[in-house]
């Protein structure tokens, strides 16, 4: 093979290389697609949360006794939000609002928390109501 | 001759690159515009009439507390079947797209699942 041979195929195998490495760099990260979606699917989730929470009245007046203290609207919050959160996949969460304080005990590690927050207005009190779910993945 | 290596060379990696770049951005479209899809499919379904009338046509909207919503229908589900969709659904391949929901039936909180196939994507 001649001298000049060899830097023509060297020439082209950099551009080559150059070029492959151009389009790596920008190429979108497609692997991250489907955990972006599992965050934002559970995002949604603490958002349903608190939101049908507010929109329905007994369970809003159940929430409001919560923020004000009332330890059976814990009780009750508890038993329910846990035995529903665990169809969801998460495996624990903690509830602030007013001087209400409540953090279930996890089944699982705590790796990702998806969190919401909605203002509570029981019409003499404005207070806001903070979730976070916690999942192990 | 050394321009010739060059342009092949450089025509070969652009039609390389434009093939991976189609394979991957077509992968990655095609599972965010499904997701998309199933989102707005189980939204709308959720929060339509239909989802109400479809729990209380099953025997009474205390029926779809926990229940699983699949594919337009609301199933009633003991544990450990739900526990055995849950299983398959963590199989997701790219034909199937689940959504799960809170919503409220029937004055309840309920967590509802929706999953859509390729086929119902429209």
């Amino acid at each position: 093979m001649n001298r000049r041979a060899f830097v023509f195929s060297l020439e082209a195998l950099l551009t080559l290389l150059a070029a492959i490495t151009l389009v790596l760099l920008v190429l979108p990260p497609t692997r991250n697609a489907e955990t972006d979606w599992n965050s934002l699917q559970r995002n949604a989730l603490a958002q349903d949360l608190l939101e049908t929470s507010v929109k329905q009245k007994s369970l809003a007046r159940e929430l409001y006794a919560f923020a004000d203290g009332d330890e059976d609207a814990k009780r009750a919050l508890s038993e329910r939000w846990t035995a529903l959160l665990s169809k969801t996949g998460a495996v624990c969460f903690k509830l602030e609002a007013g001087s209400g304080s409540l953090e279930t005990e996890c089944a699982g590690t705590k790796r990702f928390a998806a969190t919401a927050s909605r203002a509570l207005f029981d019409g003499f009190a404005l207070r806001e109501a903070k979730l976070a779910l916690y999942f192990d993945s | 001759m050394f321009s010739l290596d060059l342009l092949l060379a450089t025509l070969l990696a652009v039609t390389a690159a434009a093939l991976l770049l189609y394979v991957f951005t077509a992968n990655a479209h095609s599972f965010t515009e499904r997701a998309r899809d199933a989102q707005a499919q189980a939204d709308a379904f959720i929060e339509s009439e239909n989802a109400l009338k479809t729990c209380e046509a099953d025997g009474g909207a205390a029926l779809c507390e926990g229940g699983v919503v699949l594919v337009n229908e609301i199933k009633k589900l003991p544990d450990e079947a739900y526990a055995e969709t849950k299983k398959e659904n963590r199989k997701e391949n790219e034909n199937r797209v689940c959504v799960t929901r809170i919503a409220l039936f029937g004055g309840k909180q309920t967590a509802v699942q929706y999953c859509a196939e390729r086929g119902d994507l429209k």
